[in-house]
């Protein structure tokens, strides 16, 4: 299989980076402020936003490991521009 | 099964934005094996979430026989109260478009911080006299109180919650409906169960806000300020409940009295509905300046003159007596002596300003208790009189002087037995703590020895004072054997302990120190002269005859004996020098036979009981006390 090329590389973190910002712009961060103690109470509504916290943190850590993929993309292909260079 | 309250129109706009997730999974998927599984995930909460649509749906929906029941508001069977302390944080009686279904879920328990915060919203809108009207309800939140008051966390939120205005609004309520018959809070009749209810309620406020003001993250002038701007007697009530530290007392009771004592009397709010009998902003005010001295300290030092002033108008002299008395303890430390000089030094100086404000309980106070205590303060003449405000002069100065101003000022002489009993009962509620009970008592002992040496000059000098003297200052030990009879007869309690202790230290004062050296001016050792015998005998059988008298009035007074019984055998001054012991003591068991032989009235057997009893009195009170002087006889 053919090495991935430099801007293989960015593409694909181009598209992880986008992804990533998609995730963090979910509208699922904005429900907390929509059911608040003002909308509804109770044990449901505590239920609801236990769920809800969980679902964020997991968004959250997705939106972070995208990212993190991201950079480690774009750090491979400024190595491979790098050893293009020097050759 | 709990309850779920709701605003319906938030709701569905809540649901409408869940709903939009089942749109957004489908934008969230990446074919980059490093954005496979992160897409998954996310795409996996996201359905989760978008499927709680359901559940609204349900709770929108909500019809009878469904999980998600409408519940009704209000009174009734089957119906939730707005007023149920157990659904803080669920119902919304402020909120008409707030609406409550059963809520089969229980897994959730709200923390309690949230639930401090929760209580502090729901009573911020909540007027508390609907919970008090029910005692279930009342009980419930008192419970509620007590849980948040334990966490300071959660307290602090309740204090947030509720703010300024809030915590004003509700004490203010509450010391209202404690007004209407604070009396009734003791009894147990249904009402007074009600006020019972305020009582702990009010209790349990004060309880969560002390803990809210410990954290030290709410401001208490902040927090208290409104209801002290527009209330003192309901500002009282609450920070008189408070326990904090007592610099933080003494600056809110400043404040509080600040404002107390410049309103005029129509404008007292609450107060003008308190009952006459009931204590006022004043009397509460002073009972805190006693449970606290050190919070007195600071407020009586930092109290302004006017303010100062108006508190020795209003207040009851012996309620600031007693006050005192806690705040000049002999067992203090050197710097808490020096603040007590500096505070008995002002009230000198405020009743020499102002000889309105000497109401014989605080002269009584002032020569009794202040003088001795810190001679340096002594001698501030009162003009009126032209004897001094201050009778007792450790130095011995003007003897005759005291004599006449207790003889004439008999409520005055009467007051020291107040503060004698006061220091008796702080003396015997502190029984455990032995040594402070013996510095007490000591002090105590002082007081009555350095009042001896004036009563006893006078008595030698000027013999036909001698009734005037026994009328007001023996009179005052007449109190003192009353309380012992009453303590013998009728009660069984501190009062009657402390009087007994302190008659007790009275009688070995004047034995050992004031007879035996200054009355008879002879050494334990020396031989004595028959003048001084006969002047020995003549005050011992004065002072028989006193008590025996006393003992009678108080007899009398007290019912044990019908005021038809004759007086014991009281001989006047000259009639007492001639007379000898044997004879007065022949005199007093003639007495003692007639009225047990059939008289007018049969006596009952407890009528025989009570003369028998006061032979005994007479014995054992004077005789043997007098048997403890160590006279010799040449």
């Amino acid at each position: 299989m053919q090495d991935p090329t430099s801007a293989e590389l960015r593409r694909r973190a181009g598209a992880l980076r986008r992804l990533a910002r998609t995730i963090d712009g979910s509208s699922l961060h904005q429900l907390p402020a929509r059911s608040g103690d003002d909308t509804w109470q109770g044990p449901t509504a505590l239920a609801f936003m236990h769920e809800l916290r969980h679902a964020q943190r997991t968004l959250d850590n997705a939106m972070h490991d995208l990212v993190a993929s991201a950079i480690r993309l774009e750090h491979e292909a400024h190595e491979l521009d790098l050893d293009a260079a020097l050759a | 099964m709990s309850f779920l309250g709701y605003d319906p129109n938030r709701l569905q706009a809540l649901r409408r934005a869940v709903h939009e997730l089942v749109d957004e999974q489908t934008g969230i998927h990446s074919d980059d094996p490093l954005g496979r599984e992160a897409a998954m995930l996310a795409r996996n909460e996201l359905a989760k979430i978008a499927s709680w649509t359901v559940r609204i749906d349900q709770i929108v929906d909500c019809v009878f026989g469904s999980p998600y029941r409408p519940v009704s508001t209000g009174a009734g069977p089957n119906r939730a109260s707005p007023y149920d302390a157990t659904l803080v944080g669920i119902v919304r009686p402020w909120d008409p478009s707030w609406l409550l279904t059963l809520d089969p879920t229980t897994a959730f328990a709200a923390d309690i911080e949230t639930l401090g915060g929760e209580l502090g919203t729901w009573l911020a809108h909540t007027d508390i006299s609907n919970v008090v009207d029910d005692h279930e309800r009342a009980a419930a939140l008192t419970a509620l109180f007590n849980r948040v008051a334990a966490d300071p966390a959660a307290a602090e939120a309740f204090a947030n919650a509720l703010g300024p205005e809030g915590l004003s609004w509700q004490t203010t309520r509450l010391a209202g409906l404690l007004t209407a018959a604070p009396q009734q809070a003791t009894t147990t009749t249904p009402t007074a169960g009600r006020f019972q209810d305020e009582a702990e309620m009010l209790d349990a406020l004060a309880r969560t806000v002390s803990t809210a003001l410990s954290t030290g993250h709410v401001d208490g002038g902040v927090l208290l300020g409104s209801l002290i701007g527009s209330d003192a007697y309901a500002a009282i009530s609450l920070v008189s409940r408070l326990t904090v530290p007592a610099a933080q007392l003494g600056e809110l009771a400043t404040s509080i009295w600040a404002r107390a004592s410049t309103l005029t009397e129509a404008g007292r709010g609450l107060e003008v509905l308190v009952p006459f009998d009931a204590p006022k902003t004043v009397d509460l005010l002073i009972a805190l300046f006693a449970r606290e001295p050190e919070a007195a300290r600071i407020a009586l030092t930092e109290m302004s003159d006017d303010a100062y002033v108006a508190l020795l108008a209003q207040g009851d002299g012996e309620a600031i007596g007693r006050m005192l008395v806690n705040l000049i303890e002999p067992s203090l430390d050197q710097t808490k002596k020096s603040s007590s000089a500096a505070m008995v030094g002002r009230l000198l100086s405020t009743l020499d300003q102002s000889p309105g404000l000497r109401s014989p309980e605080l002269v009584g106070f002032v020569g009794v208790i202040a003088g001795p205590w810190l001679p340096e303060l002594v001698r501030v003449e009162d003009t009126s009189s032209g004897y001094p405000l201050v009778p007792i002069d450790l130095d011995g100065r003007s003897p005759e002087h005291v004599l006449r101003w207790l003889a004439e000022n008999k409520d005055a002489a009467r007051s020291l037995v107040v503060w004698m009993t006061a220091i008796g009962q702080t003396a015997t509620a502190r029984i455990g703590d032995a040594e402070n009970s013996r510095a007490q008592f000591h002090h105590l002992g002082e007081i009555i020895g350095a009042a001896g040496e004036a009563i006893k000059e006078a008595l030698v000098r000027h013999a036909q004072h001698r009734k005037d003297v026994f009328e007001s200052l023996w009179g005052t030990g007449s109190s003192l054997l009353s309380n012992i009879v009453t303590a013998m007869d009728v009660f069984d309690g501190p009062v009657g302990i402390a009087a007994n202790m302190a008659l007790n230290w009275a009688f070995q004062e004047f034995g050992d120190k004031v007879l035996r050296e200054r009355v008879f001016g002879i050494k334990p050792t020396a031989a004595v002269s028959r003048d001084q015998i006969a002047r020995a005998v003549a005050f011992e059988v004065s002072m028989m005859s006193t008590v025996a008298m006393v003992f009678y009035m108080q007899l009398v007074e007290h019912g044990a004996l019908p005021a038809t019984v004759e007086p014991p055998p009281y001989p006047s001054g000259e009639e007492a020098t001639r007379m000898d012991v044997d004879r007065y003591h022949n005199e007093l068991a003639e007495w003692q036979k007639r009225q047990l032989a059939a008289g007018p009235t049969p006596l009952s057997q407890a009528q025989r009981d009570a003369i028998d009893r006061l032979g005994a009195a007479v014995d054992a009170e004077t005789l043997g006390f007098v048997e403890r002087m160590p006279i010799h006889q040449p």
